[in-house]
This record gives C-alpha cells, structure tokens and sequence, in this order.
C-alpha cells in the first residue's frame, strides 16, 4: 500500500532549515501528527452478589379464613439471584410464633407450611407441609452450579380442628447460606 | 485496674468475637424476612351426623314409648363465653303436640371433645329424658374449663330423642322439625 510520507519530510525540512537559519520555528507536532497511541491498563471487577427476593401479593402471608374442614392457604415466592457459581441453600426460621392479640398461640399441627422444588433444578427439603414450629430449617438447596433459581413457600391453614377466632400474627425470615 | 486484669476480662471477648466474625466471612449469609398472618373468624355450628329419623310405636296404648333414636351433633365454636354457659345447647320442635297425646323428650347422652385437651365442654343439663316442646328447652350447658382454650369447643354431642304416648293413640304419621341451638351466651 502506497504511504504518501510528504507532510513528515516538509515538518522534517522545515524544522532543519530553522536550525539552520538560527530561528526558533514553532512546530506543533500534534497538529502534524497523523495518530497517537497511549495505553492504559484497566480491569472490569464484577462483585460476588446474592440476592434473596421475596415476592407475595400483599408483601405478607396472609392464611384466612382458618376454619375447620376448609383449608386455607397464601405463598411467598423466594426469588434467588447470585454471581456467585457456588452451591447454596435456603434456611427458615420461625422468628416469631404466630400469637393472638391475647399472646394467645396457635396450635403447630393448625399451621403448616412447603416449599416447592426450584425452577432451575433447585430441590425442596419440605416438599410436603409440617407443622410450622419455631427453629430454624433448611427448606432448599440450589442445583450443583449454585444457579439462579426460585421456588414458593406455601402456609396452610388444614382447617382440621377450631381455632380460638382471631387475628395471629408472626414473623419468618428466610436466609441463605454458601454450602 | 491493671492491665492484666483487662485483658484477662475483655481479651477472651474480643478473641470470640473475632473468631465469629472471621466464620462469618468465610460462609456469608444474609437473610430477608416478612410478616405472617392467619385469621381465624367466629364460628358457631352445630350440625347432626345422622340426617332425618323415625320413630316408631309398637304399641298405641297410654305409657307406650317408641323406639330411642341416637343423633350425634358436632359442635364448633371458637369464641364462646369462658366459664359455666347454661343452657349453652337448647332443643325445640317446630309445632307443638297433641301434648294430651304425645310426648317427645330427649337425653343428653354424652359429650366427646374431639379439640385440644384445654377445650372447653359440654355436660347435660338435667339427668334422663326431658320434655321438649315448641318453647324450647335446656338440652346442655357448657361447663367451667379449666384450660386457656375454655372458649372454643370442638366435638360431638350424643342425644337420645324418644316420643311416649300420654294417652290411646289413633294410627297416623306426623313429620315434625326438631331444633338444637347452640349459643354462645354473651
């Protein structure tokens, strides 16, 4: 390919000839440059990240009405998002038993509650319903990869015996944990 | 206070602590929580198990009885009165006999809790059969519990019902409703 070097040998030309000649010739070189190259080191850090959603129409579980030979049911979707490539599982812990406005309890046997195997291979630990007691448990554990994966929490009410009427009111909290 | 005497109170303290913090990078965790909420309505039912029956006389004459009929009744409630409710299950019939004629009674034959343990329960009223009639009468009260749960009752009420010819009868049929109420009192 033909390099047309004719602007270099006139910066070059003129340049000598003001040596030459004792003058000071400014010459802008940046001006005369055809193209200039820095190089700079950089690196792209994703951060290790988990994220643990959970999704349910109102924000809450609501289990109504609790009446006998009627069983009643609401569900939490957990939604899990992670970079991290490893292995996972999902604990639930009943922080707070359910109460009546009286600090009455309700029975365990009269509240249960599952967890459905993931969307992407993740597996159930409850899949059928238990009693909800206080503790803490592994309800889910990721497929092998530790992908992305989502799975419901579903509290049933199995309408099998009276419960006193009212309000219950208690608290879960779901966590994860690398395996 | 010395510096050992310090160290000796605080250092084994930060050593735990630092030894959790330094688990807990290692196995990271985090956790997200929400609210849970049932709702029990008031309820107050009482349903028989045995559907309509029949009773029957082999015999027209004075002091004849029929044949005894046993309903069973479940009984559900979850916000009754706490303590002695009487007359908590009343039994009435829709219109009233031929009282000259027949009389129709019924006996409280026993009461099963089918809840917990510290539910409340019933008892009868009065010992043997009774008179009912369209006034309505006292089938079962509900007794003083002793448990936390005495408000909420949960099992099976067991009747005998019966007619008795009070005087010579003439040979017919008449079908007749017979109400059992359970209320809560308040």
């Amino acid at each position: 390919m033909a390099v047309d070097r004719r602007p270099e040998f006139r910066v070059l030309f003129l340049w000598a000839a003001g040596l030459l000649l004792g003058l000071s010739v400014p010459v802008t070189p940046a001006a005369a440059q055809s193209s200039a190259t820095d190089t700079i080191g950089f690196e792209i850090e994703v951060e290790p990240a988990f994220f643990l959603d959970l999704v349910s129409e109102g924000g809450n579980i609501l289990v109504s009405p609790m009446v006998p030979d009627r069983p009643a049911s609401d569900a939490m979707r957990v939604v899990v998002r992670t970079n991290r490539g490893q292995p996972y599982r999902i604990l639930h812990t009943l922080e707070e038993p359910l109460r009546g406005p009286d600090g009455r309890r309700i029975d365990p046997g009269a509240f249960l509650f599952s967890a459905s195997d993931g969307l992407h291979g993740g597996r159930s630990r409850v899949p059928h319903p238990v009693p909800l007691k206080s503790g803490r448990s592994v309800v889910f554990l990721s497929n092998r990869r530790g992908d992305a994966d989502e799975f419901l929490l579903t509290y049933t009410a199995p309408g099998r015996s009276v419960i006193a009427s009212g309000r219950y009111r208690g608290r879960v909290e779901v966590e994860w944990e690398l395996q | 206070m010395s510096r050992a005497i310090l160290w000796k109170k605080w250092g084994a303290r930060f050593f735990w602590i630092g030894l959790l913090f330094f688990f807990s990078e290692l196995a990271p965790s985090a956790w997200a929580g929400f609210g849970l909420e049932g709702e029990a309505p008031p309820i107050l039912s009482i349903r028989d198990t045995t559907g309509p029956f029949l009773l029957e006389f082999d015999d027209f004459m004075s002091g004849s009885a029929s044949n005894v009929q046993r309903v069973t009744y479940r009984v559900r409630a979850n916000n009754m009165s706490k303590g002695k409710v009487k007359g908590a299950v009343e039994a009435r019939i829709s219109s009233e006999l031929d009282s000259k004629e027949i009389e129709f009674e019924g006996d409280v034959l026993g009461y099963r809790n089918l809840g917990d343990p510290d539910f409340g329960r019933l008892e009868e009223t009065h010992q043997g059969f009774r008179k009912v009639t369209d006034k309505g009468m006292a089938l079962a009260d509900k007794a003083k519990g002793s448990g936390a749960q005495d408000d909420c009752l949960d099992g099976e009420l067991a009747v005998a019902w019966r007619a008795v010819l009070k005087k010579p009868a003439a040979a017919g049929k008449t079908e007749i409703s017979l109400l059992v109420t359970l209320t809560d009192g308040s």
